[in-house]
């Protein structure tokens, strides 16, 4: 691939991923984020997909935050993990993959507390409790749009890139 | 993979999400009959103070839109209120307490019981 397209190609991943998280700020925490970043990781490999991942997060800070240091590297950190695990974890099928995708929407999940605890002084087990049903509602959108979309995505990746 | 055992373990993942936007949701109406108290508390302090009465299933924010004019609520936050107006520079702005504590969640997600109060407080943006 050449680098122009590349770039290209990145930009509009990057755009597609921020895009579907703003559309469905409407619904308590369902969204595709861990699902197209398990596609990314898996289609683009690591170290694009991190790239993918450093726009997201600069972009989501500039408009939803306040460019808090601290919560831009969390962030950073909680996605950061799913095509770091991918890439050492070989998962191919759209079921273990959907399995693993649960547990991507716990991890981030748990990783953003920490900010909270820092910056806002929050009690950090106050919040877990809170968080649940919406690390519940994380994974389960993130478990079934895995399941369901992986393959047809693969393959439209597969055909055009 | 086997489609029926597909398509089982998407019912029971569906039937978690419904339950879990249903818990979520039912969590920010009220459960019964009450009074909240509502400040405005402008920039030199000064507070306007109104008691509002609520019945089972209304939410903060049906409650504020029906109380007060100029209602403008924009991802959870309370960008104006009567007079009250967030700056576009967010020099200015309007911040939610609950019984004197500054609330760490928006107003769609504020959770109040009979005797919560409820205060907007006009804030100035201080940069460190």
């Amino acid at each position: 691939m050449n680098k122009t397209k590349e770039i290209v190609i990145l930009a509009l991943l990057a755009a597609l991923l921020f895009v579907q998280e703003q559309a469905l700020t409407f619904l308590p925490n369902i969204q595709l984020t861990v699902f197209l970043l398990i596609v990314y990781a898996k289609m683009l490999g690591y170290k694009k997909t991190l790239v993918i991942i450093f726009v997201h997060v600069l972009l989501d800070n500039l408009i939803m935050g306040s460019m808090n240091p601290v919560f831009m590297t969390f962030m950073m950190i909680g996605w950061s993990i799913v095509p770091i695990v991918l890439h050492i974890v070989k998962v191919e099928t759209s079921m273990g993959l959907a399995l693993l995708s649960i547990v991507f929407a716990f991890v981030y999940s748990w990783v953003y507390i920490i900010p909270n605890v820092l910056v806002y002084e929050m009690d950090f087990m106050a919040y877990l409790m809170a968080d649940i049903p919406f690390e519940v509602l994380l994974a389960m959108s993130s478990f079934i749009t895995t399941l369901w979309l992986y393959e047809p995505c693969k393959k439209v990746f597969i055909k055009y890139l | 993979m086997n489609k029926m055992k597909k398509w089982l373990v998407t019912v029971v993942a569906v039937v978690v999400l419904a339950l879990g936007v249903v818990a979520i949701s039912g969590n920010f109406t009220s459960k019964g009959l009450g009074e909240i108290q509502v400040e405005l508390v402008d920039l030199e302090g000064n507070t306007e103070s109104k008691t509002i009465v609520f019945n089972e299933g209304d939410t903060l924010v049906s409650l504020i839109e029906e109380n007060y004019d100029n209602v403008v609520i924009e991802d959870g936050m309370v960008m104006s209120i009567e007079d009250f107006t967030t700056a576009s520079d967010w020099s200015t702005f309007i911040s939610i307490y609950v019984d004197d504590e500054m609330s760490m969640v928006g107003i769609k997600e504020i959770v109040f019981t009979d005797g919560t109060k409820i205060s907007f407080v006009m804030t100035e943006f201080i940069y460190e």
